[in-house]
């Protein structure tokens, strides 16, 4: 802001769109308190790594050839996002990344994996990406995921659709591009799905366009849905299987987790600690 | 397009945040508190270098630079040719 | 065969023909009328063009369709050919509607098309070798050009100008027009149009127009309101388009069009719908991009992209150079894809914060600095694209894996076989703006402005070649090209600090293509930029010497920033960023001020001086404080300015620019989001809209004003000016005998020591 603006008072600024510096701030967890010799690598089977429990928890969420959803407002998504990236790639699994709502945040993950003990060059490393600006180029990255695949040396465990369909909110995408487009994103990932014969996590909610994946015939494994409760803290709802997690931000100065029962108990509560994600304006 | 990842700039906005917020805001001492100011200080002169450094660890950016400040501290001083002509209360040089 | 220029070629209102207008040498103007229907081009598997191509023949709005083969790819070698169908839409405004009905048909992926959104003159221009005012020889429909765009120095058209203004019954200052308000004169050059009424006068624009015949019709607001307005009220009197022409040939009155908004780089635009003239250019002042661009500067730059004058006058230099790219496809024989949609290459979010950066900065020390040298890389980011190559078909090519062309931490290579199609529509254009500029410094006068004119009209459309890499919707844009282009310019300041170290200069700033050195004794500058330059391939030029420079500093921290100080060359002339003076939302009162404190200063030749000239400069300021004390400052001069970035109802806070805005919708006048708000603050702590401020367009020059507000912000633009040297807001302040709140954080300087006034100084780096 200018000077004269911040004494004259206050004329607001367009929203900041995009990046690691969306307002407001997003939660982000602080979750594993141990040490990085204790972090167990994933088993050949998992894409999480065993601790901490929120992670077991997540883990009968994802399966080979299949879909899962993870939608909920745009101020909690990104910050999720960033720590299923963060844990998949401290687990030492690869993460294949579309991003049609420029929310790849790789200072955010590398902290988060600063915290969990993986270094920030090799824990990158291990995320590829590719950011589509506009819709057509969105078309373009989703037909040419699984060759661009093909030839990496190393196979991704998780592939990642970051909101494929928020770029056909954008005003100079025409309803009939949108008409056409959209479903052909959603025919294209069904198929790509079941020949990769890899989990993928499809993230909506960046704009108000509906993906259309109930009609394309997805087949989706679970609903991950993130909502706020009115007396504060985050729920993280599995809808399919009716289970939660309340995610509770920890007190000042407080120091213990209680971890979450990994026998099935109905409102499990993972208390995790989530200092806000600092805003920054373009 | 682009403009994804923020500048080093924005980001130690956000990390030094952070610390004065859980750390230096709850130091009692004022002189701590001068010094603290001096830390964030010497992280943010360093900018320009730390933009120049690609590691995804900022702590490693901010470290380097918290470092070569006090070096410069611990060294005999010789401004030369990066001090300004007229300081800060007005004197010639 | 008489001779001439083609002054403009336009679409006829039937659409299967272009108007070429031609003017002769003795002053006619000629409409020869050609009949032309361009294709455009569509690619897909040959049974379903051939299915397309079936059930498009014979259709009324389908003028022809033919099999063929194009090249449509940058990326493919010259003679690959892909099957395509060429159709031609019955007139050219059906072209974008007939277009979109067959991607509709194909659900956007079978079909891709091709020459869509380019324009009939444009494709006109390209097939004929010809551009806007070339000169020219004719024979009937048969236009020839009697020179190359390319043509350094040429005669420009003999334009007849006039002035167009429009003024409404009861204009007056504080009172803005309404659609309502009948025209009471028409100002046409040195005429002043006035009829008994205004079907008279309405009628007399028009014959007054005939008998002046101007080429050139310019306006300040002629398309948010002199052209719309005629219009309007032409319409209220019963003319029709065919007969009230302010053109050569009647144009529909478009008084339906809506203006947009849009985003570039962070900041908002609007742009007002056009109201360009056929046979005649109107130029709006008001609507040019960039406001320094002249006549001389447009029509330069209209050669290369064959658009037509009105187009470069209003449109974006983007938008110049994109149609530049587009020539160049053009004549390699590549078709123009209509939706863009190459995408990033995969890359690790490790290679994700390296790529993702800006230039290179090396933020100055706070304070003043005597006898320094300037250095500027000229149009360093184009002329990176050019030496390295840097264009999307070149970028990571197949054929070249050792390539010595590296964008230096990325990683990626360029091609050594191919010259990309953008260095080639580059190359051109810098060495035209190096030519005018050696010119510029060779000649004095009015042939010195004229190149002064060009170099600058130029110098915009390289700025934004470099952003148009960048760009998501542009047609040869690619994101690795831009990454690229940046490290490289990063690595070249890196290096030239590194080198000018050892040889013992002192690095004080850089900023992406500049650099501000302390010299050792004896330094030979220009020698010193000959060598970078011979040795780098890329020339950079040795500004000047400072006697002078101020660096100032951040407000938050009081550390150096980029791209903020004041400094006084050997030459007398001041060089100036980031304060009052070049601030959009300052105050004609804050600027005068500044720019006599400034005079004052361009006597300073030392430091000693310097301090010396402190004490004049706030006597200066306290003299207006004083006179501003007494309320009769002129209101003009008032006027604060702020950008919009929302419409009146999204404002949630309560400030000046709000008022302004809801008075001004009280009056019926809307502002949109990337417009701008003028206003004279009256009351700083009203909260009513009606006395917090008075929005410039209702001044009557008579109202109130917050002395004191404004005497602060004069006091801040004192603070901005000398506080590396002590002087905050509240000291300049106190000096002239106000007290003032801050708002703002008490500061801490750049120190490496741990000074505080009033202890003793260490001496401490």
């Amino acid at each position: 802001m200018s000077e004269t603006e911040s004494w004259l008072g206050e004329i607001p600024e367009i929203p900041f769109v995009g990046g690691e510096a969306a307002p407001p701030s997003i939660l982000l967890p602080r979750v594993c308190l141990r040490p990085a010799s204790t972090l167990a690598r994933a088993e050949p089977d998992r894409l999480f790594p065993v601790r901490p429990s929120i992670f077991h928890w997540l883990e009968t969420r994802f399966a080979p050839g299949t879909a899962t959803r993870l939608v909920g407002p745009s101020d909690l998504v990104p910050g999720f996002l960033t720590f299923l990236l963060a844990a998949v790639a401290s687990g030492e699994r690869t993460v294949t990344l579309r991003d049609g709502a420029n929310r790849c945040a790789p200072y955010s993950i590398a902290t988060l994996g600063r915290r969990w003990g993986a270094p920030a060059e090799e824990l990158l490393g291990r995320i590829r990406l590719a950011r589509a600006f506009t819709a057509h180029q969105m078309v373009t990255l989703i037909e040419t995921w699984a060759d661009d695949e093909i030839a990496e040396a190393v196979p991704a465990d998780l592939w990642v659709a970051s909101d494929p369909a928020a770029l056909f909110a954008e005003e100079d995408v025409l309803p009939y591009e949108r008409a056409a487009l959209v479903p052909h994103l959603a025919r294209l990932l069904d198929r790509l799905v079941r020949s990769v014969h890899r989990p993928l996590l499809l993230i909506e909610g960046a704009s108000e366009i509906e993906f259309p994946w109930a009609s394309e015939g997805l087949p989706v494994r679970e609903v991950l849905r993130l909502e706020r409760r009115p007396e504060g803290g985050v729920l993280l709802r599995a809808e399919r299987a009716r289970d939660a997690l309340e995610l509770v931000a920890l007190a000042p100065y407080q120091h213990h987790m209680e971890e979450y029962d990994p026998d099935p108990v109905r409102g499990g509560v993972v208390r995790w600690d989530g200092p806000s994600l600092p805003t920054a304006r373009r | 397009m682009g403009r994804t990842v923020p500048t080093y700039r924005e980001a130690l906005d956000g990390l030094l945040t952070r610390w004065e917020r859980e750390f230096g805001h709850s130091l009692a001492d004022p002189r701590d508190r001068e010094a603290f100011h001096e830390v964030v200080l010497a992280a943010r002169r360093y900018i320009p270098q730390g933009t120049m450094m690609t590691s995804g660890d900022l702590v490693e950016r901010v470290l380097l630079s918290l470092l070569v400040d006090l070096q410069r501290k611990l060294r005999a001083p010789d401004p030369g040719p990066f001090e300004s002509e007229i300081d800060a209360f007005g004197n010639l040089r | 065969m008489p001779r001439g220029w083609l002054l403009d070629v336009t679409s006829s209102r039937a659409g299967d023909s272009v108007l070429l207008w031609l003017k002769e040498m003795q002053g006619m103007v000629h409409r020869v009328e050609v009949p032309y229907a361009p294709p455009f081009y569509v690619t897909g598997e040959p049974d379903r063009l051939h299915a397309l191509g079936e059930a498009l023949d014979g259709r009324r709005d389908v003028a022809s369709v033919a099999e063929t083969a194009i090249q449509s790819s940058p990326f493919e070698a010259p003679d690959v050919r892909h099957a395509a169908l060429a159709v031609t839409p019955q007139s050219h405004g059906r072209r974008r509607s007939l277009a979109t009905e067959i991607d509709a048909l194909g659900a956007c992926v079978t079909f891709r098309l091709f020459d869509v959104d380019l324009t009939a003159s444009q494709l006109y221009y390209l097939e004929h070798d010809l551009y806007p005012c070339a000169p020219v020889s004719w024979s009937g429909q048969h236009v020839v050009a009697l020179e190359p765009p390319e043509t350094w120095d040429y005669v420009l058209p003999p334009f007849r100008t006039s002035e167009l203004a429009v003024e409404v019954v009861g204009q007056r200052p504080g009172r803005p027009p309404r659609s309502t308000d009948p025209i009471a004169r028409v100002r046409i050059g040195t005429a002043s149009v006035e009829g008994v009424d205004e079907t008279a006068t309405l009628a007399a624009v028009v014959e007054e127009l005939r008998a002046q015949a101007p080429d050139v019709l310019w306006t300040r607001g002629g398309d948010t309101f002199d052209v719309p307005h005629l219009y309007h009220r032409a319409l209220v009197a019963g003319f029709t388009e065919e007969e009230f022409v302010l053109g050569r040939e009647p144009m529909p009155f478009g008084l339906d069009r809506a203006g947009s908004t849009f985003v570039s780089y962070g900041r908002i635009y609007h742009r007002s719908p056009s109201f360009a003239l056929a046979g005649r250019f109107h130029i709006d002042l008001d609507e040019r991009f960039v406001e320094d661009v002249t006549m001389v500067g447009f029509l330069d730059v209209a050669r290369f992209s064959r658009l037509g004058l009105q187009t470069v006058a209003r449109q974006s230099p983007g938008t110049a150079f994109s149609a530049m790219e587009v020539a160049t496809a053009r004549a390699q024989g590549v078709h123009i894809p209509w939706k863009k949609n190459l995408p990033e290459c995969p890359k690790s979010a490790a290679l994700l914060i390296a790529a993702d950066r800006g230039g290179f900065t090396l933020t100055p020390p706070v304070g003043l600095f005597e006898g320094v040298d300037e250095f500027d890389f000229v149009s360093l980011y184009p002329s990176i694209m050019v030496h390295h190559n840097l264009s999307l078909e070149t970028l990571e090519c197949p054929c070249c894996p050792d390539s010595p062309h590296v964008a230096p931490g990325l990683g990626y290579r360029s091609c050594t076989i191919r010259d990309g199609l953008v260095p080639r529509t580059l190359r051109p254009i810098l060495e035209r703006r190096l030519y005018f500029k050696r010119r510029k410094r060779e000649t004095t006068g009015a042939e010195r402005t004229r190149y002064e004119d060009l170099a600058k009209a130029w110098k915009w459309v390289l700025v934004t070649s470099f952003g148009y890499q960048g760009y998501r919707n542009a047609k040869f844009g690619r994101i690795e090209c831009h990454e690229a282009i940046n490290a490289y310019a990063r690595e070249i300041l890196a290096d030239l600090a590194t080198t000018a170290q050892r040889e013992g200069w002192t690095v004080l700033h850089g900023i992406v293509d500049s650099v501000w050195l302390k010299p050792p004794a004896d330094a030979d500058p220009e020698a010193f930029a000959r060598r970078i330059s011979a040795q780098g391939h890329l020339p950079l030029g040795y500004e000047g010497r400072y006697r002078w420079i101020v660096f100032l500093p951040d407000k938050a921290y009081g550390l150096g920033v980029a791209q903020r100080y004041y400094g006084l060359y050997e030459d007398g002339e001041f060089k100036v960023r980031g304060i009052e003076l070049r601030r959009g939302d300052t105050c004609g009162m804050v600027r005068g001020v500044q720019e006599r404190v400034l005079k004052v200063l361009s006597q300073v030749r030392s430091a000693a001086e310097f301090q010396r000239a402190i004490p004049e400069a706030l006597a200066l300021g306290h003299a207006a404080a004083a006179e501003l004390a007494q309320g009769g400052w002129s209101r003009e001069e008032l006027v604060l300015t702020h950008g919009l970035s929302h419409r009146l109802e999204e404002y949630r806070t309560f400030s000046p620019g709000v008022a302004a805005l809801r008075q001004l919708k009280e009056h019926g006048i809307t502002r949109e989001p990337g417009e701008e708000v003028g206003f004279l603050l009256a009351d700083r702590r009203s909260q009513d809209w009606r006395r917090r401020a008075v929005a410039a367009e209702l001044m009557t020059g008579s109202e109130s004003y917050d002395a004191a507000a404004y005497i602060e912000l004069l006091a801040r633009s004192f603070e901005t000016l000398f506080s590396p040297f002590g002087y905050t807001l509240e000291r300049v302040a106190r000096t002239w005998g106000h007290d003032v709140q801050s708002t703002t954080p008490p500061r801490a300087f750049d120190r490496h020591s741990l000074e505080r006034p009033g202890q003793r100084r260490l001496t401490v780096p």
